[in-house]
């Protein structure tokens, strides 16, 4: 799953590895970004979070704090999945520095939260 | 509750929607005492969600032992299971029952049996069906698939056969009458057990070796005549006769005819005169007791002048 940058100063693009994009409601699952703050030393935080647009967090990792190294770091962002399925969430991630944010990215594929109904059987 | 006969193959139309579209789906429905157990599946079924219900053909044959079931339908997408269903009615297989017009039948075939073991000159008894020229019943077989057809009990006449009452076909159908003794332990026909001691006995006789049975005897079969026409034909039985492994009696009847009884043993040839009614004629008929292992004895017809 890659990123597209938003907005933000950060690099133009962050590549998130994402091997299941498809994923089973309420499950737990945690996204590794690999984020690169420079220069290093600064205290920041980043926020993986799901939902229709980047206003509505259906499920979010919440803030998640890092010291930025100047050089790629694997953030882990755990995220309980939504518990209603049948929908294709967008991913955003943000990331703060400071308490500001610097960096604001979307995933180019959605994640798939699928749902299943079956009705009454006919038998032939 | 759905009902259906042992070993019967139906598809279910299951309509199931899964959202959103295009994601790789399968659909297994499968039946059994719990949701661990499948006695009977479809498999997996794969389809393509579309985002809107589908109707997805999810074949079964159903379980051979009569018996209700769960009825259970799992849904996977991307390979996650992402819905589990337990049907509310339970889906019933029980052994199909006859129609009167067939019951009707068969106890017309059964009081023919009876009068042949009581030696009465009247019945014609090959292994395909059954024909009494006295009665009138004509030829059984034909009647009694052409009613199991009609009431749906089987879809074609394939390759059956009778032996006493029971109707056994090749596609695994079995019609027992209700009021029919299993010649073993002379209890009804109730039980599966009882019917597949009895059908794994037959089966042996006439289909396999023609010499070894496991199951325990007495038990009767009847051989397909070689010849016959109005006023003549003949059937014999086999049975047991107090459980001596070298007594058995051939009972060789002749319609309108009379009737000759023959002691024989395993392995021995033995010719038997039927004497023809009003003719002064005998027909000598030669049969061989094939095989011999215990309990299991046939008689094989080797020659048959009518003329003699």
């Amino acid at each position: 799953m890659d990123f597209k940058k938003v907005k933000g100063n950060g690099p133009d693009r962050i590549s998130l590895e994402m091997l299941d994009p498809v994923m089973l409601p309420g499950v737990s699952r945690t996204a590794v970004a690999p984020i690169t703050v420079s220069p290093s030393g600064l205290a920041c935080e980043a926020e993986l979070f799901l939902g229709p647009n980047d206003a509505t967090k259906v499920a979010t990792s919440g803030r998640k704090s890092f010291l930025s190294t100047g050089t790629s770091q694997s953030v882990s962002l755990p995220v309980l999945m939504p518990s209603t399925g049948g929908v294709a969430y967008h991913v955003y991630l943000d990331v703060f520095v400071t308490g500001y944010r610097l960096l604001a990215y979307q995933a180019t594929e959605d994640v798939i939260i699928p749902s299943g109904v079956v009705g009454p059987i006919v038998w032939d | 509750m759905p009902e259906f006969g042992p070993g019967t193959a139906k598809t279910a139309i299951t309509p199931i929607t899964v959202n959103p579209s295009g994601l790789s789906c399968q659909a297994e429905l499968f039946l059994g005492p719990d949701e661990i157990t499948k006695e009977a599946t479809s498999g997996p079924v794969a389809f393509i969600s579309t985002g809107a219900r589908q109707d997805v053909r999810l074949p079964l044959t159903m379980p051979s032992d009569p018996d209700t079931y769960h009825a259970y339908i799992d849904v996977y997408a991307e390979g996650m299971l992402i819905a589990a269903y337990q049907a509310i009615e339970d889906v019933v297989i029980a052994l199909p029952l006859p129609s009167a017009l067939l019951i009707s039948y068969q106890g017309k075939l059964a009081e023919c049996i009876e009068d042949c073991r009581l030696g009465l000159p009247s019945i014609m008894l090959p292994v395909y069906g059954i024909q009494n020229p006295c009665t009138g019943i004509g030829l059984m077989k034909g009647l009694m698939v052409d009613e199991a057809i009609s009431i749906g009990m089987i879809a074609s006449a394939g390759e059956s056969y009778f032996v006493d009452a029971v109707m056994y076909f090749t596609d695994g159908t079995t019609i027992v009458p209700y009021w029919w003794n299993c010649p073993y332990c002379s209890e009804k026909f109730r039980s599966p057990e009882q019917l597949a001691q009895h059908k794994e006995a037959v089966h042996a006789d006439i289909l396999a070796t023609k010499a070894t049975i496991t199951g325990a005897g007495p038990h009767q079969v009847c051989v397909d005549p070689p010849w016959c026409n109005e006023w003549a034909a003949y059937s014999y039985l086999v049975r047991w006769k107090n459980n001596s492994p070298f007594a058995i009696t051939g009972r060789v009847s002749i319609p309108l005819c009379g009737s000759v009884d023959s002691l024989v043993s395993p392995g021995q040839e033995v010719t038997v005169y039927l004497p023809i009614k009003k003719t002064g004629h005998s027909i000598p008929v030669t049969l061989t007791l094939v095989g011999g292992a215990l309990p299991g004895l046939l008689l094989d017809s080797k020659s048959f002048d009518y003329f003699g």
